[in-house]
């Protein structure tokens, strides 16, 4: 994301203030305990904080669902709304303020399922903006029913004998997406993978889609059991581009080299395997973004009513 | 306001210039008004010829109101009854409120739109038909036997048969365009021969064909010609001699500068002058193409300089969310739709409700359930207005009464949306959207402000804190150090604005959000009787686009004896505080609907008051003796 305009604070003024963790800090999270969002709330507020982003400029908009309640225990401004359709809410607050920072927080039922049609269509219009999907594989909120992104068999309140279809991939989903800028996965249970993705989708001028895998405790703790305690089921991808954490050799030794300029690439490495791919996947600034296409002339009060009035003596009689 | 070049004062007697002129050999007869309808395929440009044929009467100085009734498919089948396209005019010297109960004159260009329009033309009326469309094909298609203008069909009616394509052949002839581009201009010869008839001026047509074809000279000049052949053809008499040309007097209305509006273009003007006046920057209007509601997502696109961001979202459902994201960022968010896309919108709704945010919902309504009929005018949505959300979800709901009207019904819709922060819906129609009538423009220095107030003083601050008067919550754009809070669906203490599940704060937030929207009813004006007085023998009440000819019929009535008054409804969510006992007041109520009764319910329920609906479902406005004539039946006349 790209910061320009000012705070009302800022104008003019020189900003002395800083910001530490606890200036992020909302209410107290109510997830269970063992839940991967409480990972990812802290690298989203450690990103707050390094980047020293104003509270009053940041925006957190989410859907419905365990994962939405993000916004609450945040500190900025946020919007919680309804289930599927964070992404166009967050597409109005740019429409009328492209200089705020806007952050959206989806589960995959709210992104993939019920939000899907939005989903490929806020991809497209490529709006300044960091969407975190946070894919726990099953619907949390309303007690374990299948969602797009449960793996195949695996059983579910909706499908006790396990799941009947294969899982939707959403990297790849949104790799197919035309304008699709920025698209990178990560793990919770990897911060500093975590925070490093989070950084970089940030710093991405456009629509940055990241799908965070992550762990819930109640319903799927099995399903990313092996990712975690084996770290070679792990392939990081790697670039000077992309994302590369040399701290992190020791642990995940399984590497590729993957340009993120390349598409083609990205879509070989969004196949399905037995390997789980960390990175960036797919990374150009160079995309058309909605809200420049779409920036209104610069007209004053009085110019505009000048105008109106032109307009409307048009075909007057 | 500074004038254009198009714009010339009314009201001043300038269209006696237009009649003296023009006259063609025999004497012009004198009439108040008069109604003719143009009708061919929807691929005969019909609809430019009747707005072109109002634009030039409202230049001259008549009132008018004209009616666009188009089929649903784009190019139905050549010839076919279901392609059938029409424009009504209805202009005169008098007051006109309706596009006319019956024709005076029908302008058929085939078979079929003589088939399902003749029957609307009063008898004596006349018709005037392009023969040579009248072929065994074209009969055929519109399940003609033989020939309505050589058997006895018409004869209760004038009939004036002429060879129009062989006429505008030849007209433009000289050209050099295609035999198929000849034939295109036949609308121009009958629009050319209407304004003769009438003592119409051809000089805004002329410009408005030279702008539309600049880069085509050839065909901009065949078009000029076939509009002026058909012009000579009455002027030199070669029509048959019981045909005469009409004066008609300039209509009677206070000088002032005027244009010819639709409903949807006065609603878009009418929403941005509301922005204005509520001292907001910008629109951001968030919409999903469905006929009627699409010409103003057109409308609202060509405003950009103007502060509106337009989004053609990916569905209803986006549409309202962008519009209630823009307004959560301290813009106004409006959303517009129709059947369908309005039942898919009422999820949001809900929120917006919830989260207490400024939203306007344009609905321009039509005739359902479900796709129903599309291009097809109704008021079916009022309860769904009310009461279509989950929840106790109250909101403001007022009704635009015609095209002209729809200006000042927007603007109070933003008004009520940004001072109460709610949604608001403005319910229109089908008829609103397409209709036109003149419009004095206002001067938009002198239009009332109602300037919003975002809050900026964390001092005591939570988002639900209330302004003692109007109950409403503060308004907080983003940006504002100090004030960071979140919004959203989960009810919220009244105490703390924080998330809360007891019962008792539950009850207490339905409770205050009704009453919030009740408190409305201490803004707006009392009900006024719109012609007739208080406590008359029978009062007509209606809301929305029926308003012309319940005028209308009322007047007629009154003027016969009859004891009737009309009082029309703009606010219906909240009802204005003095309805009840204005009601009362009558011996008997009548409530003239487009729908199986929905304002008689409320009313009815509301008021305890043995209110009677006079309902009509046809996809078609009243007409104004339907109304005269359900008005003698209930005072036993
Ligand atoms: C329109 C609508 N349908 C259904 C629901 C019920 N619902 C709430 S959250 C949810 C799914 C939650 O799963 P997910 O999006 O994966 O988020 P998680 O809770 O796992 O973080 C559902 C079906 C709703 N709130 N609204």
């Amino acid at each position: 994301m790209t910061h320009y305009g000012c705070s009302l604070l800022s104008c003019g003024v020189i900003d002395e203030r800083t910001f530490e963790m606890d200036d992020y800090q909302g209410a107290v999270a109510r997830w269970c305990p063992g839940c991967g969002d409480h990972s990812i709330l802290t690298a989203v507020q450690r990103l707050l904080e390094e980047e020293q982003l104003k509270p009053e400029e940041t925006v957190f908009v989410s859907g419905i669902g365990c994962s939405s309640r993000f916004p609450h225990y945040l500190n900025t401004y946020g919007f919680h709304g309804l289930h599927g359709r964070a992404l166009p809410v967050a597409t109005g607050v740019k429409l009328e303020r492209p200089e705020l920072n806007v952050f959206v927080v989806m589960g995959d039922g709210d992104c993939c399922s019920i939000g899907a049609g939005h989903w490929i269509h806020a991809t497209r219009y490529n709006v300044d903006m960091v969407a975190l999907l946070l894919d726990n594989n099953m619907y949390g909120l309303t007690k374990g029913q299948t969602s797009p992104t449960t793996p195949l068999h695996f059983p579910s309140n909706t499908q006790p004998r396990g799941t009947y279809l294969e899982a939707l991939n959403p990297v790849q989903a949104t790799l197919g997406v035309t304008n699709a800028s920025f698209v990178a996965q990560t793990a919770e249970w990897i911060p500093a993978h975590l925070y490093e993705t989070l950084k970089a989708a940030y710093h991405h001028k456009g629509f940055s889609f990241v799908r965070i895998l992550q762990r819930c405790p109640v319903y799927t703790a099995s399903v990313y059991d092996e990712a975690v305690r084996k770290p070679d089921v792990i392939e990081m991808m790697v670039h000077d581009d992309g994302i590369y954490l040399p701290d992190l050799d020791q642990i995940y030794k399984q590497k590729i080299v993957h340009n993120p300029k390349d598409i083609d690439g990205a879509r070989r490495l969004a196949e399905v395997t037995e390997r789980v791919r960390l990175g960036v996947f797919y990374r150009n600034e160079a995309l058309p973004r909605y809200e420049d296409l779409r920036r209104l002339p610069a007209h004053t009060a009085e110019e505009r009513v000048r105008l109106l009035s032109e307009e409307l003596d048009r075909y007057a009689v | 306001m500074s004038p254009s070049s198009r714009a010339a004062k009314r009201g001043n007697g300038d269209g006696d210039a237009v009649s003296a002129r023009g006259r063609g050999l025999r004497p012009r007869e004198i009439r108040d008004a008069t109604v003719i309808r143009f009708a061919g395929d929807s691929g005969d440009g019909i609809q430019l010829t009747g707005s072109q044929f109002a634009m030039e009467s409202a230049l001259a100085g008549s009132d008018i109101a004209t009616l666009p009734d188009y089929p649903a498919e784009i190019r139905a089948p050549a010839g076919t009854t279901y392609g059938v396209s029409a424009f009504q005019v209805h202009f005169g010297s008098t007051d006109i409120k309706t596009a006319g109960d019956e024709l005076d004159v029908l302008v058929a260009f085939n078979p079929a739109a003589l088939k399902v329009n003749v029957q609307d033309l009063r008898i004596g009326g006349m018709v005037i038909a392009d023969e040579s469309s009248f072929t065994d094909r074209n009969l055929r298609k519109a399940d003609y036997e033989s020939s309505p203008l050589d058997d006895d069909t018409l004869a209760p009616y004038q009939l004036i048969k002429l060879d129009i394509t062989r006429l505008t052949e030849e007209a433009v002839k000289a050209f050099g365009v295609s035999a198929k581009e000849a034939r295109r201009s036949r609308n121009l010869w009958a629009l050319g021969l209407m304004l003769w008839m009438y003592g119409r001026d051809r000089k805004a047509t002329v410009e408005w064909l030279s702008q539309k074809f600049a880069k085509q000279p050839d065909v901009k000049n065949a078009n000029i010609a076939a509009l002026n052949a058909g012009h000579a053809f009455g002027e030199t008499a070669e029509m048959p001699s019981d045909v005469v040309g009409y004066t008609i007097a300039p209509a009677d209305v206070a000088p002032g500068l005027y244009r010819t509006v639709t409903g949807t273009e006065a609603t878009a003007w009418g929403l941005l002058a509301g922005v204005r006046a509520a001292g907001l920057g910008r629109l951001v209007f968030g919409s999903y193409p469905i006929t009627p509601a699409s010409p103003l997502l057109h409308s609202m696109a060509r405003l950009a300089d103007y502060g509106v961001v337009t989004f053609q979202a990916e569905d209803e459902i986006a549409a309202i969310c962008s519009a209630i994201g823009a307004s959560y960022g301290g813009a106004l968010g409006v959303t517009s739709s129709s059947g369908a896309g309005v039942a898919l919108k009422t999820e949001a709704l809900g929120l917006a409700v919830g989260a207490e945010i400024p939203l306007v919902i344009v609905n321009a309504q039509r005739a359902g359930p479900s796709t129903g009929m599309p291009t097809k005018t109704e008021q079916a949505d009022l309860l769904q207005a009310l009461h279509g959300r989950h929840g106790d979800a109250p909101l403001a709901v007022i009704a635009a009464n015609s095209p002209s009207d729809c200006f000042e019904v927007a603007m109070e819709a933003v008004r009520l949306a940004t001072r109460y922060m709610t949604p608001v819906i403005m319910l229109s129609d089908a008829y609103l959207a397409n209709a036109a009538e003149p419009w004095a423009i206002p001067d938009m220095n002198e239009l009332p402000v109602f300037p919003v107030e975002f809050r900026g003083d964390p001092e005591g601050f939570h988002p639900f804190l209330r302004n003692s008067e109007t109950l409403a919550r503060p308004w907080v754009r983003p940006g504002t150090p100090g004030l960071e809070h979140r919004l959203g669906g989960l009810e919220r203490s009244h105490e703390t604005g924080n998330i809360s599940y007891d019962p008792e704060n539950h009850a207490r937030m339905t409770e205050m959000r009704a009453a919030k929207i009740a408190g409305i009813a201490n803004d707006i004006p009392l009900q006024a009787v719109e012609i007739g007085r208080e406590g008359s023998a029978l009062a007509v009440v209606g809301w929305g686009s029926t308003y012309g000819p319940i005028y209308q019929g009322v007047r007629r009535a009154r003027d016969e004896g009859s004891d009737v008054s009309h009082i029309h409804l703009r606010y219906l969510s909240p009802f204005p505080r003095n309805l009840g006992d204005l009601l009362k007041s009558f011996d008997r109520i009548l409530v003239p609907e487009m729908n199986a009764g929905q304002l008689v319910h409320l009313l009815r329920s509301e008021y305890i008051l043995p209110a009677e609906g006079l309902n009509k479902v046809r996809g078609q406005p009243f007409k104004i003796a339907e109304i005269v004539e359900a008005i003698r039946t209930r005072l036993g006349e």
